[in-house]
């Protein structure tokens, strides 16, 4: 190789690497820029929200009691932002992600969803009780608030209602994950969530607890609601078969021991196809429709471990261990001897007496576990139930 | 500027430990054909059951370089238990449903320092190794899309040289 051919190969060597350079911190450049113009619209969000909140509190010049609603602009990639009143009792179920960012950050009044971006604290903020932390979506960058004059404060709410962000809600007991059996209601086929809030509350206050020994234990169990219907991917086909994935993903915004889908329906859909509600694993889904017991039918499958008390086909297609399941035993029934109880089943009375297969036999005549219509477990499921809740410790 | 940096070493620390007990990872399987398959995970903020009362006849470990996290057990669901009420009567239906393949998910506890998710079959032989050990983001990505870059010109460059050489 001649001289000039080695001097022209570093001189295209020093040019790449020039390039190379050039592109590196162009680039940190442009990100530098962007950066700086999100702080730009935060400190322009900061400073009119402040004085939004500053102006609107109620003074001499302005009543207590008067609303005004206005319109904020927030950097796009802000999807979602926190209000804190330190002054008012705390969800911390709201949402975890704020829970953590407020024990990195103290003492600040407005936190967004991204990490990166440092909170902020304004002055003369409220929140009305039961609302402390809102949360809010951001949606195209833009928040609209209703800024209510209070004594000395402004109070802050969403004019939009929908655009409320809770991760999860809590109905019944209290939150100690490691002591109670936390089950989350979720919902498919729901638009509206004040519907939603009522039908789980109707399962658990005029069926749940209507049933023993549920209802001697009810400090053992808090439940939860999410009532951000995210697609779960349900279909209706014989049964209700949903996506595990989305279904575990949204349920984990709430301690989330076990979980029960309610799948809404409407009559005469389900007059012409009726759908079976399921368990499986440690989900329960119910199609709305059903007899309101079921939910306890199926608590009774992925808590309780019991089996069906009826008499069904299906049991024969496969490996069913009667020795896995408390209810039903084999003949004398030696698993309830103990509680001096008759043997029902073994095909006594027809095919249809039985215990899952019609070999089989159960502690009671009949039982939830057998027929929606009954109201008890019987004593041999009760007990099976009551070992399985002495793992938790409960209390209020 | 001592006591600054050491403010924000132990900020910075704070966040690191807090994260742990507010992440899940959420994992997805298949089940096909008697095999167990890893398809997806994510980490988000969250809660993961107690698993008091958890059974199962698959073992998974959560592990860091030099222990073990935590400890779980699982089934594969296969069987689904379906129920079907008479409207007048209240009398049940159903059975159960038994399924060959299934896809489902489990909510685990995040560690900061865990390095693999490991699963174990029924006979205790260790069937994955999940990968979740947090990779360390940078401008990594953009250096290596340079070094590339940098490396085809060079290659071409000395072949364009060869070729002037040859002639």
């Amino acid at each position: 190789m001649k001289r000039g051919q080695i001097g022209n190969v570093f001189l295209n060597i020093i040019v790449i690497i020039l390039v190379g350079i050039i592109l590196f911190f162009g680039y940190t450049q442009i990100s530098k820029f962007v950066s700086s113009a999100k702080e730009v619209e935060l400190v322009n969000f900061n400073k009119k929200f402040s004085e939004s909140l500053e102006r609107n509190r109620a003074s001499i010049n302005h009543r207590a009691g008067s609303v005004d609603e206005e319109v904020f602009y927030l950097p796009d990639d802000v999807k979602s932002l926190c209000f804190v009143d330190e002054t008012k009792g705390f969800d911390r179920l709201v949402s975890p992600e704020l829970n953590e960012l407020m024990d990195v950050y103290e003492g600040y009044t407005v936190y967004f969803d991204n990490p990166d971006i440092v909170p902020i604290k304004v002055d003369y903020l409220e929140l009305s009780e039961g609302n402390n932390p809102l949360c809010a979506k951001v949606t195209n960058g833009q928040l609209k608030l209703k800024m209510t004059s209070r004594r000395g404060k402004t109070e802050v709410e969403l004019a939009e209602l929908g655009k409320k962000k809770v991760d999860c809600n809590i109905i019944e007991g209290t939150t100690d994950p490691d002591n109670k059996v936390d089950v989350v209601f979720l919902g498919y086929g729901y638009d509206d969530k004040e519907v939603f809030n009522l039908k789980v509350r109707e399962y658990i206050d005029d069926v749940f607890f209507n049933f023993e020994p549920f209802n001697s234990n009810r400090d053992k169990f808090t439940f939860y609601f999410i009532d951000d219907f995210e697609d779960l991917d349900c279909s209706f086909n014989n049964w209700i078969v949903c996506d595990d994935f989305k279904i575990k993903k949204l349920a984990s915004n709430c301690p989330n021991d076990y979980t029960i889908v309610l799948a809404a329906r409407s009559w005469i859909a389900d007059l012409f196809d009726p759908v079976r509600s399921s368990a499986i694993g440690n989900v329960e889904k119910v199609n709305t429709m059903d007899n309101p017991n079921v939910v306890v039918h199926e608590f009774g499958h992925i808590f309780g471990g019991l089996a069906d008390e009826y008499v069904d086909d299906y049991y024969s297609q496969v490996d069913f261990r009667v020795g896995n399941y408390p209810n039903c035993d084999v003949a004398r029934c030696e698993k309830w001897n103990d509680l001096s109880l008759e043997c029902y089943g073994g095909g006594q009375r027809g095919s249809e007496d039985g215990c899952s297969l019609t070999e089989y036999y159960r502690s009671t005549e009949t039982s939830i576990m057998r027929e929606l219509d009954q109201h008890s477990f019987g004593p041999v499921s009760e007990r099976a139930i009551i070992e399985k809740l002495n793992a938790y410790g409960g209390g209020r | 500027m001592r006591k600054v940096i050491l403010l924000l070493m132990m900020v910075l620390l704070a966040i690191g430990v807090y994260a742990e007990s507010s992440k899940v990872y959420i994992v997805a399987f298949s089940y096909e054909n008697g095999e167990l398959t890893f398809d997806d995970k994510i980490v988000k903020y969250g809660y993961s059951p107690d698993r008091k009362l958890t059974e199962g006849d698959y073992r998974g470990e959560i592990v860091s370089d030099d222990s073990v996290l935590y400890n779980f057990d699982f089934n594969v669901p296969l069987t689904e238990f379906v129920d079907i009420s008479d409207v007048e009567t209240g009398e049940l239906s159903g059975g159960i449903v038994k399924v060959d393949s299934t896809r489902f998910a489990l909510v685990l506890p995040y560690y900061g320092e865990a390095k693999s998710i490991e699963i174990y079959d029924p006979s205790e032989v260790k069937v994955m190794g999940i990968d979740v050990e947090e990779k360390k983001e940078s401008n990594l990505l953009l250096m290596v899309g340079i070094g590339i870059v940098l490396l085809i010109v060079l290659v071409l460059l000395k072949k364009k040289t060869q070729r002037k050489l040859y002639k």
